[in-house]
This record gives C-alpha cells, sequence and structure tokens, in this order.
C-alpha cells in the first residue's frame, strides 16, 4: 500500500498555500470589520470545487487531495468558510441535487451545513440557502424560510449566527444516512484545519522563542522552553496520519468505520491543538496574552473549532461505542481494513 | 509573436537564508525553491500579452538542475504554452545563461525576450543585458510598463527619481521591475493542466556553450549584525548625534 500523497495532490495544496499565504496574512484578521471577502478568489482559483465533478467545473478530486487544503486553510486561520463548503455543502449537493453544484463550485450561491454537531453557522446572513440535517432527514432550506439569530464567537472572525427552520417534507432532500455522512465529514476537515493552527501556533512560538533575549540568550536556548515545543510538534505529528487516514477513508469505507477514523482525527487534532494553544501562550509569556502579537487569533479559532462537529467527549463515545459494544475490530491486523 | 521568459529556481523570497559556516555559500539544504519574483512578473506580463491577442505563444526556459523543471512549471501553470529545460547541475553565472538564451532564441526565434531584472540569490542584474548585447538586439530594462505596438515595445523605465519612456524596435529584451504587474496566483485547474504541457530537455553539451565560470567567490559573510539604538535626551542631543556621529545633517 502506497501511503504517500498523490504529486497532483502536492502540488494542488502548494499552490493553494502559496495563495492563502499571500492573500490571509495575519494583519487581515485584524480588520475583521472592513475587508473584502476573498470567496470572488477562492472561486476562480478553483478551491470550491476540489470535490465537484469536473462536468460541475471541479476538479473531480479525491478528499486526499483537499484534506491538505484544508490544513492550509487552517494555518492561515482563513475567515472564509471554504471548508465548510468546499468539503461538506459541495458533497452534500452532489449526493442530492448534482445540478446545482456548478452553482456553489463558481461561488454564485452560497449553501452552508448546518447539523446539530455545529448549529452556528459562520456567515450564515450571506448565504442563499442551508443544508440542514434534522433528526432523521437532510433539508434544503431557502435562506428566505430560515430565522437568524446572531450569535457572538469567542473567535473574532467567526461571526456566527444561530440557523433555525421550520423542516417540513417539503424541504427533505435526503435521508438519515446522508446527515451521518455530514457528520464525518464536518469532523474530519475541521480536525484538518485544527492541524493547521496548530501548526502555525508552533511556528510562531518557535519564531519569538528564537527571538525573545533572556539571561543573554535567545529563550528557545533553554531546554524549558525547547522540550515544550518538540512535545507540542510530536502531538501534531502524530495527530496528522490520523486525520490523513480519516480524510482517506472517506466515501470509500464503510460508514461505521468513517464514524471511528474522524472521531479519532478529531480526538487527536483536538489534543494537539490544545496542547499548542497552552504552550505557545507560555513560550510567549505575558506578551501571549496582548492583542499586539498574531497567536490569540489562531487560539481562539483552536477553541472554536475543538467544540465543532463534537468535542473530545463526544468522539470518545463514538469509538467507544464502535469497539466496546459494536466489536469493531482493532490491532495491527485490521488497520488498513477497508470494512 | 513568440515571447521567451528565462525563469530562474531560487531560495524562496520567504526563508531566512543562511551562510555556510566555511563561508563559501548560502545554505540550500531543505530549503524551500521558488520562482524568482521578478521572473514572476515576466511571466505574468508574457501572459497578459497573450490573453491581450499581442502573443502568440509563451516559452517559459530556464536553465538548471532537474528540479527547475517545477519552476518551468510553476510558469505554465500561470499560462505559459510550453517550456525548455537546459540541465545543468554546475553554478552557472549570468554570461553563461545569456549564452544559454542566445541558441534558444536562435532555435525558437521569438520576437521578445521578457526577463526578471535580477534573481533574489545573487543580484547580479546583468542576464538580460548580456543577452541583448550578445544577440546585438535593443534593450529595455527595469520596466513597469510595456506596450507593444507597430514593431516597437515602449517601455517606461524606472530610474533614480523618475520614470523614463523610450521605445525600442523588436525584437528586444526587456527586464521587469517590480512594478510592472502583480503576479497571479495558478488556478488549481491550471495547476492541472500545467502537467500536460510540454516541457523540453537539453542540456548545456547539446547547445555548445561553454559555461565555465569566470568570477571565482572568495567569501560569503552574513550583514552585520544591527547595533541596538541609544535614546537621547534632548533635541539638542538628537541633532548632535546626527551631525557630528552619523554625518546625515551638515
Amino acid at each position: 500500500m502506497d501511503f504517500r500523497f498523490s504529486q497532483d495532490a502536492l502540488d494542488l495544496a502548494d499552490g493553494a498555500r502559496s495563495f492563502l499565504d499571500g492573500a490571509n496574512p495575519p494583519e487581515r484578521l485584524r480588520s475583521e470589520d472592513g475587508r473584502d471577502s476573498l470567496w470572488p478568489q477562492l472561486a476562480a482559483l478553483g478551491l470550491l470545487g476540489v470535490l465537484a465533478p469536473e462536468s460541475a467545473g471541479g476538479l473531480g478530486l479525491h478528499d486526499d487531495s483537499f484534506v491538505l487544503i484544508a490544513e492550509a486553510a487552517g494555518r492561515v486561520c482563513l475567515p472564509e468558510p471554504l471548508v465548510a463548503l468546499a468539503a461538506i455543502s459541495v458533497p452534500a449537493v452532489l449526493a442530492t441535487y448534482p445540478d446545482e453544484v456548478g452553482g456553489l463550485v463558481r461561488g454564485d450561491h452560497v449553501s452552508p451545513p448546518v447539523h446539530p454537531l455545529a448549529p452556528y453557522v459562520h456567515d450564515a446572513d450571506k448565504a442563499d440557502a442551508f443544508i440542514i440535517a434534522g433528526p432523521d432527514a437532510l433539508y434544503g432550506v431557502p435562506s428566505s424560510k430560515a430565522r437568524l439569530t446572531p450569535v457572538k464567537s469567542i473567535d473574532p472572525n467567526r461571526n456566527l449566527f444561530r440557523v433555525e427552520a421550520d423542516l417540513t417534507d417539503d424541504l427533505k432532500v435526503g435521508g438519515a444516512g446522508l446527515c451521518a455522512v455530514m457528520a464525518v465529514r464536518g469532523a474530519t476537515y475541521t480536525a484538518a484545519q485544527l492541524l493547521g493552527l496548530t501548526d502555525a501556533m508552533i511556528q510562531m512560538a518557535t519564531d519569538y522563542a528564537k527571538e525573545r533575549e533572556q539571561f543573554g540568550q535567545p529563550i528557545g536556548g533553554f531546554q524549558a522552553i525547547k522540550h515544550h515545543l518538540a512535545s507540542a510538534q510530536v502531538k501534531l505529528e502524530f495527530a496528522r496520519p490520523v486525520v490523513y487516514r480519516a480524510a482517506a477513508s472517506l466515501d470509500v469505507d464503510s460508514i461505521a468505520r468513517q464514524q471511528v477514523h474522524a472521531a479519532h482525527a478529531k480526538i487527536a487534532a483536538n489534543e494537539a491543538a490544545r496542547f499548542a494553544s497552552e504552550v505557545a501562550i507560555q513560550v510567549h509569556g505575558a506578551m501571549g496574552y496582548t492583542f499586539e502579537v498574531d497567536l490569540h487569533y489562531f487560539m481562539k479559532r483552536a477553541w472554536a473549532l475543538e467544540t465543532i462537529w463534537g468535542d473530545t467527549a463526544h468522539h470518545s463515545m463514538i469509538i467507544n461505542q464502535a469497539v466496546i459494544d459494536g466489536g469493531l475490530d482493532i490491532g495491527p491486523g485490521t488497520t488498513f481494513d477497508a470494512a | 509573436m513568440k515571447v521567451l521568459v528565462p525563469v530562474k529556481r531560487v531560495v524562496d523570497y520567504n526563508v531566512k537564508i543562511r551562510v555556510k559556516s566555511d563561508k563559501t555559500g548560502v545554505d540550500l539544504a531543505n530549503v524551500k525553491m521558488s520562482m524568482n519574483p521578478f521572473d514572476e512578473i515576466s511571466v505574468e506580463e508574457a501572459v497578459r500579452l497573450k490573453e491581450a491577442g499581442v502573443a502568440t505563444e509563451v516559452i517559459a526556459v530556464s536553465v538548471g538542475p532537474q528540479q527547475a523543471q517545477e519552476t518551468i512549471r510553476t510558469a505554465l501553470a500561470m499560462g505559459a504554452d510550453r517550456g525548455i529545460l537546459v540541465k545543468t547541475d554546475a553554478e552557472v553565472e549570468p554570461l553563461g545563461v545569456a549564452k544559454i538564451l542566445k541558441e534558444l532564441v536562435g532555435a525558437e526565434s521569438p520576437d521578445l525576450v521578457i526577463a526578471g531584472k535580477q534573481a533574489i540569490d545573487d543580484d547580479s542584474n546583468q542576464t538580460g543585458q548580456m543577452l541583448a548585447a550578445l544577440l546585438g538586439w535593443s534593450q529595455a530594462t527595469f520596466a513597469s510598463e510595456l506596450e507593444i505596438a507597430d514593431g516597437k515595445a515602449k517601455v517606461t523605465r524606472e530610474i533614480d527619481g523618475g520614470l523614463q519612456t523610450i521605445e525600442v524596435s523588436m525584437p528586444a529584451v526587456v527586464t521587469a521591475d517590480l512594478r510592472l504587474n502583480e503576479p497571479r496566483y495558478a488556478s488549481l485547474p491550471n495547476i492541472m493542466k500545467a502537467k500536460k504541457k510540454p516541457i523540453d530537455e537539453k542540456t548545456v553539451e547539446e547547445l555548445g556553450v561553454d559555461i565555465a565560470p569566470r568570477l571565482t567567490v572568495l567569501e560569503v559573510t552574513e550583514p552585520a549584525a544591527r547595533e541596538a539604538g541609544v535614546k537621547v535626551e534632548t533635541v539638542a542631543e538628537l541633532v548632535d548625534k546626527l551631525k557630528n556621529e552619523a554625518g546625515v545633517i551638515g
């Protein structure tokens, strides 16, 4: 089995990274009220259509290509809901109303996902419609039929709304299976963004440790700091393959197995991000608490993402049910089973 | 009209470079490499000429190791039509590159070469000028605007203290300055399409060019560390220091 990413996936991620790094520097995170949306450029560069078929103007690639792009979006703390739209909404619309995918890919329509595990929607006031996971079915709700209530997020770059609607039968677009798929995708791709955020926070802390001097030398020269940063990096490196595996199993493995992989990914990424944010703030000392340092934007995004699409307790329960109650085979012999 | 654009693979402009401990050069191990930013501007200009219907074909050329193919691919993803890689693992000086480009110009017969004004690794700022001299072509360096009409290129050049607009007859070599344009980001579909565009590989030997170095690098050192500043108590003290220590006012 070849575990490497394809050259196409790596090249596309490189292209996306280069755009995101240039278009969304940390200074942009400081101008939440007056900045122009990157949405037209995200659409023009093809980032919304990586998972959409070529007939709809997309690239027709699999999730193991988009996971790296989601990680890159996390790394720059992108305010635009690129990942939710491209990795959750596009596949949901593809499964229900494939003719409508083109509009999403071109950026003409914005239909964010709403799920009990992620009930608050970023930039919901700019949406045309919502894809809402109800108790037993998936619903397509035009914005005219949705009720939006602003909700304040800890993350200043997330413009959240609670989205509610009367989920009547005429709005039903798919069954409960699609709601489960949405949850798995949400957890996997939130984990991917957390990887990027963790990477960014470690990088910021490392840069600061090389620059800030105390007792006549950069603080990064002290073992206590080095060990902290190394431990954070180890958490990240251990979380990465878990998240990549979850992405690789999307739409390939059984939904039960996808759920376990996604749960594992979200737990590992939550843990890495939480640990890295604590280490980063420690390394920055009192500066880490100030608005002058960019760290807090990344840290608050990580805290926000940690709780959506299932927190660690939620995903621990999924694994518990699968392994203890469901009799899921675990161990080296079954790691790569696509059952 | 055919446009040839040389693109160089250099250390990414975001990388904080480190000088090797033996002072023979810059440490390139595990360092991110990218297209020289001025060459990105050249590619962008050539692609815009093509989009405007002025150019018919844009050829991206690189001289360097096999990995320089990635730099050509970047140019292809931005919109160039095909690439030529002149493979060599040797360090090639600007004169060597100019000679290689002269041979390629002979084979491809472009009407215009748009090069970056300099590469950010050696800051030589020589290749474009040397190429024009070797070919006996017109040259317009440090371009911040380029207009092609009636077999002539009208170029606005950035010079000390202002702008100079000149007209040169074609064929010509133009070197791009920073403000010529803002290079585009390659779209993901174009990155995929670039993989299918042809890249011709040649060797220096095939072109029969002597690239033996004419220069010897004696030593490479880091810039001197910036000294800490001082606080002055009064304006008079500041004026005194500016006058007598810094010597910036008379």
